[in-house]
C-alpha cells in the first residue's frame, strides 16, 4: 500500500534553472513503500539571497524527520547554524554580505502521512508562510491548509529565517493540521504561485485538481507547457513553481 | 490597472534621482539634527537610497539588473552626477552602481544577536556622494534634463513598470516655477502608467517630519506645498504597503516626504516575495 509521488517543478519565466529557488521532498518522482512518508515543499523569498539553499535545507530536515514533534525548534536552530557556515564559507561582496546579514527566508510546508490504521492513513501538516497543502477525495476538495482563499497569497507573508533574529513570532504563526488519508484520495503541496491559481480556480466554480491531473497525464508539453499557458494568459503570477501530488496505490 | 507590470531583468524599471547641490545646501538642516548642513543629509540620503536600491537587487551571485538608474545633480551645473568610471553616464544599471561606489568605508552597526541583545560589527558601507553645494537650484532644467532622459529610455522599454524621480531638494527653484516641468515629465508614459515623480523636502525650518501626506495642510510654508503639488500619488500597492510599514496613508497620499527619508518607497516596489519579517 504505498504512495505514489509525483514532483514537478518550474523556475520563474526569465529565470534559469540554477535560480529556482522553490524546494521539495522527496527531490524527485518515486513510490514510498515506508510506514511513515514525509513530503514538504518550500518556497525561498526572491528578496533574500541564499534563499534557495535555505528553502532546501528546511525540506530535507523535515523531510528526515527533524521538524516531528516538540523538536522542531532545535532542529531549526541546527539548521540555522547550518546555514551561516554555508554562507561564511567564502568572502562577499558588501552587497551580498548585507543580504547575508539579513538573512534567507523561506516558507514551508510539511505533510507526515502516518501508518495504515483501520484501512486509512492519518495525516499531520505544518505550514509557515505560503505554500499550500489541498486533499481532494473524489470530485470534492476536502482539505485546504493553510490558505482559506485566494487573499491568503500576498508578496508579504511572514517567512522563517535563516537568521534568529527574525523569528520573533514564529511560533504564534506556525499552523498545524491533521486528517485522514483514504484509498483514492489526491495531495497536492504547492508553492504560492500554484495555490493562488488554484484558490482562483475555485472561487470561480472549477475544480482545478482536474486540470493539474490533466497537465500531468499528458506526454508532451505536459506540466511545463500547462504553467506556461496559465502564465501568458496572466492566470498565474511569474514565479517558481512547485508540485508534489501524492495518492496512494491500492494492492 | 496601472502600476502593475512585472519589474524583472527583461523588463527592468528605471530610478532616476535628481539631487539638489546649490549653495542654499550648505545651510544648516532643522529636523532634529541641528548640527548637520542640509548637503550633509542629501548625500546621506541618496547614498542610502543607492544601497537600499542595490541590496534589493542583490542576490548571491551578483546584482540583478531589475532596475536602470541614473543620477543628476543640479546646483552649479545641472547633468549626471555619478562620478568614477559611471562618470558623464545618464543611465546605468544598477549592478554598475553596486559593484562601482567611489568608496567603500567601514562604519560600526549595532544589530540584533538573536538572543535579545544587541552586538556591534563592522559593515562596509559605500559611498557614491560626498555633500556637494555650489550655485544657484535650477530645478527646473533638472526635471527637463529628467524629462528628456527618460523620453529617450521609455520608447525602449515600452512594457515596462513606469520610471520613478526622486527629487531631493531644499524646494527652492532659482530658474523658476518648476510646475510645468514636473507636469511635463509626470506625463510622460509607459503602457503601465505614468512616471512617478517623488520629493525629498530638506529644509531649515523646524518643523516635525511629515511623511506621504495627502494634503499639504500641515506643510509648513510655500515652498513645501509646492513640492507636494508637485509629487505624484503613490500607487495603490505602494498604499497597501505603507500601511503595512506602520505609515499613516489615504486614498490621496503623494510621494512627497518633509524632513525625512524616502528609503521606505524601495519596500514599496514589487519585484518578488519580501517577507514581513524581514526589516
Amino acid at each position: 500500500m504505498a504512495l505514489s509521488i509525483r514532483m514537478q517543478w518550474l523556475p520563474k519565466a526569465g529565470n534559469r534553472d540554477d535560480e529556482y529557488e522553490d524546494a521539495a521532498w522527496p527531490e524527485r518522482s518515486l513510490t514510498a513503500a515506508q510506514a511513515v512518508v514525509r513530503c514538504a515543499v518550500a518556497d525561498g523569498a526572491t528578496e533574500s539571497a541564499f534563499a534557495g539553499v535555505w528553502a532546501r535545507q528546511l525540506v530535507r530536515a523535515y523531510g528526515c524527520g527533524a521538524f516531528d514533534g516538540d523538536g522542531w525548534q532545535l532542529a531549526l536552530a541546527r539548521e540555522q547554524t547550518a546555514w551561516q557556515s554555508a554562507v561564511a564559507a567564502k568572502p562577499l561582496p558588501w552587497y551580498a554580505e548585507e543580504k547575508a546579514r539579513s538573512g534567507a527566508f523561506a516558507a514551508l510546508l510539511g505533510v507526515t502521512f502516518g501508518e495504515v490504521s483501520d484501512g486509512g492513513r492519518p495525516w499531520q501538516a505544518l505550514a509557515v508562510g505560503d505554500c499550500a497543502l489541498f486533499q481532494v477525495r473524489g470530485v470534492a476538495l476536502l482539505s485546504s491548509f493553510p490558505a482559506a482563499d485566494a487573499a491568503f497569497f500576498t508578496s508579504r507573508p511572514l517567512l522563517i529565517g535563516s537568521a534568529p533574529h527574525n523569528n520573533a513570532t514564529l511560533t504564534e504563526h506556525l499552523h498545524r493540521a491533521s486528517g485522514d488519508l483514504q484509498p483514492g484520495d489526491r495531495f497536492y503541496l504547492v508553492s504560492d504561485a500554484l495555490g493562488q491559481w488554484w484558490m482562483h480556480s475555485l472561487e470561480h466554480g472549477a475544480m482545478p485538481w482536474d486540470e493539474v491531473d490533466g497537465a500531468l497525464a499528458r506526454r508532451r508539453r505536459g506540466f511545463g507547457g500547462w504553467i506556461d499557458s496559465l502564465r501568458r494568459t496572466g492566470q498565474m503570477r511569474n514565479d517558481d513553481v512547485t508540485l508534489l501530488r501524492v495518492t496512494w496505490l491500492e494492492r | 490597472m496601472p502600476y502593475q507590470a512585472e519589474i524583472s531583468r527583461s523588463n527592468p524599471s528605471c530610478f532616476l534621482f535628481l539631487i539638489d547641490q546649490s549653495g542654499s545646501m550648505e545651510d544648516p538642516f532643522a529636523g532634529g539634527e541641528s548640527s548637520r548642513r542640509k548637503a550633509d543629509l542629501l548625500a546621506d540620503a541618496i547614498n542610502r537610497l543607492l544601497q537600499n536600491l542595490v541590496i534589493k537587487c542583490a542576490k548571491e551571485e551578483g546584482i540583478r539588473d531589475y532596475f536602470h538608474v541614473g543620477v543628476i545633480g543640479y546646483g552649479a551645473r545641472v547633468g549626471p552626477a555619478l562620478g568614477g568610471q559611471l562618470a558623464g553616464r545618464e543611465l546605468v544599471p544598477i549592478s554598475d552602481i553596486g559593484n562601482l561606489p567611489a568608496r567603500i568605508e567601514e562604519r560600526k552597526k549595532k544589530v540584533e544577536d538573536g538572543a535579545g541583545g544587541l552586538v556591534e560589527q563592522t559593515i562596509r558601507f559605500p559611498i557614491w556622494f560626498d555633500p556637494v553645494y555650489h550655485g544657484a537650484t535650477p530645478m527646473c532644467q533638472a526635471l527637463t534634463l529628467a524629462h528628456d532622459i527618460l523620453a529617450r529610455w521609455l520608447p525602449q522599454h515600452p512594457d515596462s513598470f513606469p520610471p520613478i524621480v526622486i527629487n531631493i531638494t531644499d524646494g527652492e527653484a532659482t530658474d523658476g516655477d518648476p510646475s510645468t516641468a514636473a507636469d511635463a515629465l509626470r506625463s510622460l508614459g509607459a503602457s503601465d502608467g505614468n512616471v512617478l515623480l517623488f520629493n525629498v523636502h530638506l529644509s531649515s525650518k523646524g518643523a516635525r517630519p511629515i511623511e506621504f501626506p495627502a494634503s499639504a495642510d500641515q506643510l509648513p510654508d510655500q515652498h513645501a506645498q509646492l513640492m507636494f503639488e508637485l509629487s505624484s500619488p503613490l500607487t495603490p500597492y505602494m498604499r497597501t504597503v505603507a500601511q503595512q510599514e506602520g505609515y499613516t496613508v489615504a486614498e490621496g497620499s503623494r510621494g512627497f516626504v518633509f524632513n525625512a527619508d524616502m528609503i521606505s518607497v524601495i519596500k514599496f516596489l514589487d519585484i518578488g516575495t519580501r517577507p514581513s519579517n524581514l526589516r
